[in-house]
C-alpha cells in the first residue's frame, strides 16, 4: 500500500502524550498501519524527543519512522528550552528512592573539612608544633583578611536575604520592598516562557524556517502523501504532493471573550487568518466547526471542507489483562510519584471506595471547569451529595485560587500526566464521567472512553453532541452547561441511576462503536487521494479591433 | 393560482423604470412604498403608483403600505402581518432598517440588491462592522432563503461568506425611455470637457473627486455639471440646471470624461453619452473597463496622462479617433441591453423562485454516521426536501439581564420583577449579578442575596443566576479581541469599549443580547459582542448643583447609553432628561410601566396587622442618605415649624441608611474607624454631617419630636406607615417615589416636593399628594402646618386597591411585549 507522512510542527512546550490532538494522531495512525500503510512522521528538530515518546507509550516506536531535517534544534531554540527547563523543574518534587536512609550521612563541605584539618592541628599536645601551627593559619588569615573585607558585605547581605523577617516589621517590610525592586530589575528571565511576547516570537520565527526546510525535504522525498494535523503551518500550503490539511477547531472565533489575552492563541491565529485567505481543502471533524466555525465565520466557501467525524476510543482493553482499577492506580501512584500535587494526599487515597465522578480534558476556557467546581459546591454543600471530583488536567495551577476560595481543596483530586492505563482505571472506578465542555471539535472522546470501561456519561448539551443523541436521550444525558441548577439536577439524577442511564446510553455506543478507526484512516487517506490543486491562467488585454461587417 | 407578489423595496427611479416592468413582464405583481425620507440619499427617488393597479391585494392592506416608510419608521405588527399575509419574494435595497425588518420577520425569499461600492468596500463587511454581528447570525440562520442579487459579476471579487456563495447575477437594466431624448443628439459644436460630478458640497468623495479633475485638467476647457448642494465660487460649476438646458449642455460639449476608478460602481451619466453619441473617456480600472477584461476599448484610459491625451485628441478633432471611439463604445451598451438583462434574470432570477422545497444552493448537511463505515469522505450532495428556515422573530430570543452595581432594596426588587415580566414575555432570561455582594470590604455586601433573588423569583429555576466581576481591557487586549472576533480594525481602538462581565463561564455571551438595569456602567461599555440595551432610571446628577461624579465616569454613563441599541424608561420626564442632556434621538428610547406590584401589598393586607400607636399625631419621613432627599433643608422646615408654629405632629425618620443621620450613632461608627485603622473609612458626604450638627445644635426642640428610626423590615416598616397622618416625600428629583403608591394602598395621603417626574407618576397611578416646593423652606413648613387640617380632605382623594392592582406591572404584560418586539426588531 502507500507511504504516507505524518507532518507536525507543534511547538517544544506542547506534550502530545496529553493532549487530545496527540492521542487522536495515535488512533489515526494506528488506524492506517492497519490498513496496511506504511507511516513516516516528520516532526520539528525539537520535538523529536516528545513524537518518540509519544509512539512508545503507545508502542508504536518500531513501525513508524521519525523523520526531521536536523538533528537538533536551533541555538536560539536550545536557549529557549533550557530556560524553559530552569523555569519549569521542579527542585521539590523528586523521585521516590527504592530505600531510605535510616542514618543521616554527615555532608562534605570544603569548610567543613577545612575547619577539621584546622582544629585537628591546633589540638596538639606538643607546644612547638602548636605554636608552629597558630601561626600558620595567623598569618593565613591575615593574607586572607582582606578579601574577607571585600567578602563580608556580600556575605552579610545574602545572610540578611536569606533571613525570614517578620513581614510586619520594618526591617521585614524594608527587606521586602528592596527584594521586590531587585526582582524586578534582575528577572530578565521571562518568568512564563508560554506567554512571553519575544519567546514566542523567538519561537515562531525559529518555526516558521523550521516548516520551510521540512517543506521542501517533504517536495524533494518520494512519500506521495501527507497528513497535517492542524492548521497553524500556513507554509503547508506548498506542499505540493497529495495532502490533508485538519482543522480541528476554532474555539476562540466562538469564544473570543475567553482568548483575547492567550498570547500563544493570537501568534496561531494570524497564522490561521493568512492560511484561509488561500483558500485551501480542509477536513473537520464535525459539521457545527464546519457550519459555525469555518463557513459563518471564518467565511470559508462550504465547498472547501469535508467532515470526517471520529472512531469511538475504547479503553477496556487496559482492564483485560489481569489487573483491577484499584491495584493500577495503585501501582501507578507507587511507581512514580512527581507532579501530582498534593501527592501525599492522593497517594494512599482509596479510589476504589471513594465515590468520584471523573472528567479527563485539559482545563481551557471554554471547558467549564469553573462550572463543574460550582457545580460539585452545589451537589456537596446544598444537596449533601457525598461526592468528590478528579481531574485529569496538568494546567490545574489556574484553578487552584478557585478551589481555595471555595474551600474545594480536598475534594478536587488532580490526576495529571497519568498514561492510558491509568485512565481507563480512572474511568472505571468513577460513578460517573461529566463533561461540561462549551465546545468540542467533534463528539468528545471522553464517553467512548468512559462507557467502554462501564461509567455512564453526562454531557453538555452543546451543537456537536446534539448532532448525535437524540431528543429523548438528551432528556437524560445532557444539560444545559450554562444553568447550574439544571446541570446540578441532571448529575444528581444520574448518579442516582447509574444503572438505567448506562442501559440508556447503549445504543449510543454501539451507534459510535460500528465506526472504528481503520474506517476513519481509511476516510483520511481516500481525502488524501482527492486532494487537488489549481491553478488559473493570467489573463492578458488586448486593444479593440472593429469588427468586420458580415 | 395567484401570481406571485414581490415587495420592491427601492425608490431610485431609473431603476424602477426599468425593472419592475421587467418583473412584470416575468409573471409577477410588484409593490412599490409610497413614502421615503427626505435627504440626499434619496434624491434620485421617486414614489409612483402605476404599478398599484396591477397588484391584486386588499385595498385595506395596500392603503396601510402605502402610509408607511420603509427606511425609517417603526413597523407595528400589522404592517409586519400585511407584509408576510400578501407577499412571496422581496427585493430590498442595502439599507440597514428594512433589511433587518425583512430577515428578521419576513418568511419568504429576500433578494439584497446591490450596486456595488466603491474600491475594495464589501457588502459583507459594511454588514458586519456596521450591523452588528449578531445581523448577521440571523442572516446566517435564513441562509437558504437569502440572496445577494448582484449586478455586476465582479463582485463577486470583493464579497465573502453568505454574500458570496448565495450570490445571484441579475443584471442592471435601463429603462425604454432612457436617455431617448439625447440619442444621437451629439454635436460637439463646443470645444469643452463635459465632467458631471453632482453632491460636490454634500459629499466629501464628490468634493475630492472634484478637486482632483480640476488639478488634473487645468488649463483644459471644461464644465462640470451636477448639483453641487451648495455654494462653491468656480465659473466652471453649471450648478442645477433645469433638463433641458442640461441636455443642450451634454449634446454640446464635444468630450465627456468619467473619471471613476471603482471597478463596482456606474454612474448613469456615462451610458446616457453612450447613448447620445458623445466620446466618452473612461478609466480601465474603472467598471466600464471591466465589463470586458479581454479587450482595452479605444476610449479607456489606463492612466491620467492617457486620459489626458485622449481627451486632448478628441478636442483636437481627430476625425478617426472619434470615430472609432464612437463605435466602440456602442458595443458596451450590450451589457445593458432589455434582451441581455431579461435572459439573465429568466436564466437566474425564476428558477430561484419556483416552488421548490429542495435548494440547489443551501448543500445539505450529513449529520448521521455513515451505516456501512465505507462512504466516500467527499459524500454526493443528495437533495433533501427540506422547510424554508423560520422566521428568526420566532426563535425564542435569549436575554442576558444584567444589574451593573450591587443595588439592594428598589433597584433590586425592580430587577427581578424585570426578570419575571421578561420570562413571561416569552423570553429566555439568564440573570448576572455583580459580586460585588459576595465581596466581605464591599460597600455592596449581601452575602444572603441568592436566597432572596430566589424567594422573589419564587424559586424559578428556569432562570439561571450567575456572578460576574468586571473586568476593563487593556487597549491592545482591546484590540486583540477585537481581531479575534473579526470586529472593526482601527487604528486606534475604540478606547470606550472596554468592560467585560467575566462569569468564568462564557461572559455571558451566550445570550442573543444584554439587558443592562440601570446606566451606571462605571467599569466600562461592554464590550460590543452582543447588542446592548439599558433601563434607564434617573438623572439625578444633572439636578445637582454640584458634580456628583467625576467627569470621566459621567462621560461614560453618557456614552454607554448612546451605544446602547435601544433604552428603556418607565417615566417620560426621564426620556426628556435623556433626550436632552444625553443627546439621544427619540426613536431609541422607549417607555415601559411602572415596576409596581400589588403583590407585596396584597400579602401585607392578609396579614391584618395592627398598625402602630402613637400618643401623639404623627408623620412619617420616608428617605435615604442621598443628597436628593433634601434632607437639611426639611430639617429646618421642621425646627421652624416646632419653634414658631408650636407644631404638634412627631417625625419617624425611616429608609435605607438613615441611622447614619443620627449624630449618636456617627460617635460610634468614629470609634470603629478608629480601632481598624487599616480599613478605608467611609466618608460621610457633607450634607449628612450639616444634617448632624443642625440636629445637634437644636436637640432640646428635636429631641421630642423627631425619632430616627432606620432601616426597617417592610412589614413593620408598613405598620408604622399605615399609622400615619401623612407621608413626607423629600426627593426634589429621581424617577419618583413608589412610596407614594405604597402609602395610597395604607390609605395614607402624602406630601411630595413638585418635580415632573414625581407629576407624571402621581398622574399614572391617579394619588393626589400635598404639592410643595422643596427648594423653598418656607414651602414645606406651610405644608407641614397643612398636614393635620387637610388630612381627611386627602384621604379622599386616594385611589381604591382595585383601580391600584389595576395598574400592577403583572397586568402590563402584552404592552410590555409589544414594546420590546418593537425595541429589539
Amino acid at each position: 500500500m502507500s507511504h504516507i507522512g505524518i507532518f507536525t510542527a507543534y511547538y517544544p512546550h506542547v506534550e502530545l502524550g496529553q493532549e487530545g490532538i496527540g492521542r487522536l494522531l495515535v488512533f489515526i495512525m494506528k488506524g492506517m498501519l492497519n490498513n496496511g500503510h506504511e507511516l513516516t512522521i516528520l516532526a520539528p528538530s525539537w520535538h523529536r524527543k516528545e513524537v518518540r515518546k509519544l509512539l512508545k507509550e503507545h508502542s508504536l516506536e518500531k513501525t513508524i519512522k521519525i523523520k526531521s531535517v536536523k538533528l537538533h534544534p536551533p541555538i536560539m531554540v536550545l536557549i529557549y528550552e533550557f530556560l524553559y527547563w530552569l523555569k519549569n523543574r521542579h527542585p521539590d518534587i523528586e523521585d521516590e528512592k527504592d530505600y531510605e536512609d535510616d542514618e543521616e550521612k554527615e555532608k562534605f563541605t570544603i569548610i567543613g573539612a577545612y575547619k577539621k584539618f584546622v582544629f585537628a592541628r591546633l589540638s596538639s599536645y606538643s607546644l612547638p608544633f602548636f605554636l608552629l601551627y597558630a601561626v600558620i593559619i595567623g598569618a593565613i588569615y591575615l593574607i586572607l583578611f582582606p578579601l574577607l573585607l571585600i567578602i563580608a558585605p556580600f556575605w552579610l547581605l545574602k545572610k540578611w536575604y536569606a533571613y525570614d523577617y517578620d513581614p510586619e516589621s520594618s526591617l521585614g517590610r524594608a527587606k521586602s520592598y528592596i527584594k521586590e525592586k531587585l526582582n524586578r530589575y534582575l528577572s530578565f528571565v521571562p518568568r512564563n516562557l508560554r506567554s512571553d511576547a519575544i519567546a514566542l516570537g523567538i519561537m515562531d520565527a525559529a518555526r516558521s524556517t523550521e516548516i520551510k526546510k521540512m517543506v521542501r525535504f517533504v517536495n524533494k522525498g518520494d512519500i506521495d502523501y501527507w497528513y497535517v494535523p492542524s492548521v497553524f503551518w500556513k507554509e503547508c500550503l506548498k506542499i505540493r504532493k497529495k495532502r490533508v490539511i485538519v482543522v480541528p477547531d476554532l474555539v476562540y472565533a466562538e469564544f473570543p471573550q475567553c482568548y483575547y489575552s492567550n498570547p500563544t492563541v493570537l501568534k496561531d491565529v494570524s497564522n490561521i487568518e493568512l492560511f484561509f485567505k488561500k483558500k485551501p481543502w480542509m477536513i473537520c471533524y464535525s459539521n457545527h466547526v464546519k457550519n459555525r466555525h469555518l463557513i459563518q465565520l471564518r467565511n470559508v466557501s462550504p465547498k472547501m471542507i469535508t467532515v470526517i467525524p471520529h472512531g469511538v476510543v475504547d479503553l477496556s482493553e487496559h482492564l483485560k489483562m489481569g489487573l483491577p482499577p484499584k491495584e493500577i492506580i495503585e501501582v501507578y501512584l507507587r511507581r512514580k510519584s512527581y507532579a501530582v500535587p498534593n501527592i501525599d494526599f492522593v497517594k494512599k487515597y482509596n479510589f476504589a471506595e471513594g465515590r468520584y465522578i471523573i472528567y479527563t480534558s485539559q482545563c481551557r476556557y471554554h471547558k467549564n471547569v469553573i462550572g463543574l467546581l460550582h457545580v460539585l459546591e452545589i451537589l456537596l454543600r446544598r444537596e449533601h451529595i457525598n461526592i468528590n471530583l478528579v481531574l485529569t488536567c496538568s494546567n490545574y495551577g489556574q484553578l487552584m485560587p478557585f478551589l481555595e476560595k471555595m474551600n474545594l481543596t480536598r475534594e478536587v483530586i488532580f490526576m495529571p500526566h497519568v498514561p492510558e492505563n491509568v485512565l481507563a482505571a480512572l474511568n472505571a472506578l468513577a460513578l460517573l464521567h461529566v463533561n461540561p465542555t462549551l465546545f468540542e471539535g467533534g463528539f468528545p472522546f471522553t464517553f467512548g472512553e468512559a462507557y467502554s470501561v462501564g461509567t455512564p456519561s453526562v454531557m453538555s448539551d452543546i451543537p456537536v453532541t446534539r448532532e448525535y443523541v437524540d431528543d429523548e436521550l438528551a432528556e437524560k444525558m445532557l444539560f444545559d452547561p450554562y444553568d447550574y441548577e439544571d446541570f446540578a439536577a441532571k448529575v444528581k439524577w444520574a448518579l442516582e441511576h447509574r444503572e438505567e442511564l448506562l442501559a440508556l446510553e447503549k445504543p449510543l455506543y454501539e451507534k459510535f462503536a460500528q465506526r472504528s478507526w481503520d474506517t476513519v484512516a481509511d476516510e483520511y487517506y481516500k481525502a488524501m487521494r482527492c486532494s487537488y490543486r489549481r491553478k488559473l491562467p493570467k489573463r492578458k488585454r488586448k486593444p479593440w479591433k472593429r469588427s468586420k461587417p458580415s | 393560482m395567484r401570481k406571485k407578489r414581490i415587495l420592491w423595496i427601492c425608490n431610485h427611479v431609473t431603476l424602477m423604470d426599468a425593472e419592475v416592468p421587467l418583473l412584470l413582464e416575468l409573471g409577477f405583481e410588484v409593490f412599490v412604498p409610497k413614502k421615503f425620507p427626505k435627504g440626499s440619499e434619496f434624491v434620485s427617488c421617486v414614489s409612483k403608483d402605476i404599478y398599484d393597479p396591477s397588484l391584486t391585494i386588499p385595498p385595506e392592506d395596500l392603503a396601510l403600505l402605502n402610509t408607511v416608510d420603509f427606511y425609517d419608521d417603526l413597523f407595528s405588527d400589522k404592517v409586519i402581518d400585511a407584509i408576510n399575509r400578501n407577499f412571496d419574494i422581496a427585493f430590498v435595497t442595502f439599507y440597514e432598517k428594512p433589511l433587518k425588518l425583512l430577515v428578521r420577520h419576513f418568511p419568504g425569499k429576500i433578494f439584497i440588491r446591490a450596486f456595488g461600492l466603491a474600491g475594495k468596500a464589501s457588502y459583507w463587511n459594511v454588514a458586519r462592522e456596521d450591523w452588528g454581528l449578531h445581523f448577521l447570525d440571523q442572516m446566517q440562520s435564513i441562509r437558504d432563503r437569502l440572496f445577494f442579487a448582484m449586478s455586476y459579476r465582479n463582485m463577486l471579487k470583493v464579497e465573502k461568506n453568505l454574500f458570496r456563495e448565495n450570490a445571484v447575477f441579475l443584471p442592471l437594466g435601463l429603462p425604454e425611455t432612457f436617455a431617448q431624448r439625447l440619442k444621437n443628439g451629439y454635436t460637439g459644436t463646443k470645444r469643452q470637457i463635459l465632467f458631471v460630478c453632482p453632491k460636490i458640497c454634500a459629499v466629501e468623495y464628490y468634493y475630492n473627486v472634484y478637486k482632483s479633475f480640476k488639478r488634473h485638467f487645468w488649463g483644459f476647457p471644461y464644465v462640470i455639471a451636477g448639483n453641487p448642494f451648495g455654494k462653491i465660487a468656480d465659473r466652471h460649476l453649471l450648478g442645477y440646471l433645469p433638463r433641458a438646458e442640461f441636455d443642450k449642455v451634454f449634446c454640446e460639449s464635444r468630450v465627456m470624461f468619467y473619471h471613476s476608478t471603482s471597478p463596482r460602481h456606474l454612474h448613469y451619466h456615462p451610458l446616457e453619452a453612450i447613448y447620445a453619441n458623445q466620446p466618452l473617456i473612461f478609466m480601465s480600472a474603472g467598471m466600464l473597463g471591466q465589463l470586458t477584461p479581454k479587450v482595452k476599448y479605444p476610449g479607456a484610459a489606463n492612466s491620467i496622462l492617457e486620459a489626458k491625451i485622449k481627451v486632448g485628441r478628441v478636442l483636437m478633432n481627430d476625425r478617426s479617433f472619434i470615430r472609432d471611439i464612437q463605435e466602440s463604445q456602442q458595443e458596451l451598451l450590450q451589457f445593458f441591453t432589455p434582451e441581455y438583462v431579461k435572459s439573465h434574470w429568466v436564466k437566474s432570477f425564476l428558477p430561484l423562485v419556483e416552488d421548490r422545497t429542495e435548494d440547489p444552493l443551501n448543500e445539505p448537511i450529513n449529520v448521521s454516521l455513515p451505516a456501512d463505515g465505507s462512504n466516500n469522505p467527499v459524500r454526493k450532495e443528495e437533495s433533501v426536501k427540506k422547510a424554508p428556515s423560520p422566521v428568526p422573530a420566532e426563535k425564542k430570543e435569549h436575554v442576558g439581564l444584567i444589574l451593573p452595581v450591587g443595588y439592594r432594596g428598589g433597584t433590586l426588587h425592580a430587577f427581578l420583577e424585570i426578570a419575571k415580566m421578561l420570562k413571561a414575555c416569552g423570553y429566555r432570561v439568564t440573570i448576572g449579578l455583580p459580586d460585588d455582594y459576595l465581596k466581605k470590604d464591599s460597600v455592596f455586601y449581601y452575602p444572603t442575596v441568592m436566597d432572596d433573588a430566589l424567594r422573589k423569583l419564587e424559586n424559578d429555576t428556569d432562570i439561571p443566576i450567575r456572578f460576574y466581576s468586571w473586568e476593563q481591557l487593556s487597549p491592545i487586549q482591546n484590540e486583540d479581541l477585537r481581531m479575534l472576533a473579526c470586529l472593526r480594525k482601527k487604528k486606534e481602538p475604540d478606547k470606550l469599549f472596554n468592560g467585560m462581565m467575566n462569569d468564568h463561564v462564557n461572559c455571558f455571551c451566550e445570550c442573543d443580547r444584554w439587558l443592562f438595569v440601570s446606566d451606571r456602567l462605571f467599569s466600562g461599555i461592554p464590550m460590543p459582542l452582543r447588542p446592548y440595551s439599558i433601563i434607564v432610571y434617573d438623572f439625578l446628577q444633572r439636578y445637582m448643583p454640584f458634580p456628583l461624579l467625576p467627569p470621566n465616569i459621567e462621560n461614560l454613563y453618557l456614552h454607554s447609553t448612546r451605544q446602547a441599541e435601544s433604552l428603556f424608561v418607565t417615566n417620560p420626564v426621564t426620556a426628556n432628561d435623556m433626550i436632552v442632556y444625553n443627546g439621544i434621538p427619540s426613536r431609541k428610547i422607549f417607555q415601559l410601566p411602572f415596576e409596581f406590584t400589588a403583590k407585596e401589598m396584597i400579602k401585607y393586607s392578609a396579614l391584618n396587622r395592627t398598625p402602630f400607636k402613637n400618643k401623639r399625631p404623627y408623620i412619617v419621613w420616608a428617605c435615604n442618605r442621598a443628597w436628593h432627599k433634601n434632607h437639611v433643608r426639611v430639617l429646618y422646615a421642621l425646627i421652624r415649624y416646632y419653634s414658631e408654629f408650636c407644631g404638634k405632629l412627631e417625625v419617624f425618620i425611616t429608609g435605607v441608611d438613615t441611622a447614619d443621620l443620627d449624630y449618636k450613632n456617627q460617635k460610634k461608627k468614629d470609634k470603629e474607624k478608629d480601632e481598624k485603622k487599616n480599613r478605608p473609612a467611609f466618608k460621610m458626604p457633607q450634607h449628612v454631617i450639616e444634617f448632624q450638627e443642625l440636629f445637634k445644635k437644636n436637640k432640646d426642640i428635636l429631641k421630642k419630636n423627631v425619632h430616627i428610626k432606620g432601616e426597617l423590615d417592610r412589614n413593620t416598616y408598613f405598620d408604622l406607615l399605615a399609622g400615619a397622618e401623612f407621608l413626607l416625600l423629600s426627593s426634589i428629583s429621581d424617577n419618583g417615589a413608589f412610596g407614594a403608591v405604597e402609602a395610597a394602598w395604607l390609605g395614607v395621603p402624602c406630601a411630595s416636593s413638585d418635580y415632573p417626574h414625581m407629576r407624571y407618576m402621581a398622574q399614572y397611578f391617579g394619588i393626589t399628594p400635598l404639592w410643595y416646593k422643596g427648594e423653598k423652606i418656607d414651602s414645606i413648613t406651610d405644608a407641614l402646618n397643612k398636614m393635620p387640617q387637610c388630612s381627611a380632605e386627602y384621604r379622599k382623594t386616594i385611589p381604591s386597591h382595585e383601580k391600584l392592582e389595576a395598574l400592577s406591572y403583572e397586568h402590563h404584560q402584552q404592552s410590555i411585549q409589544k414594546t420590546l418586539r418593537e425595541a429589539w426588531s
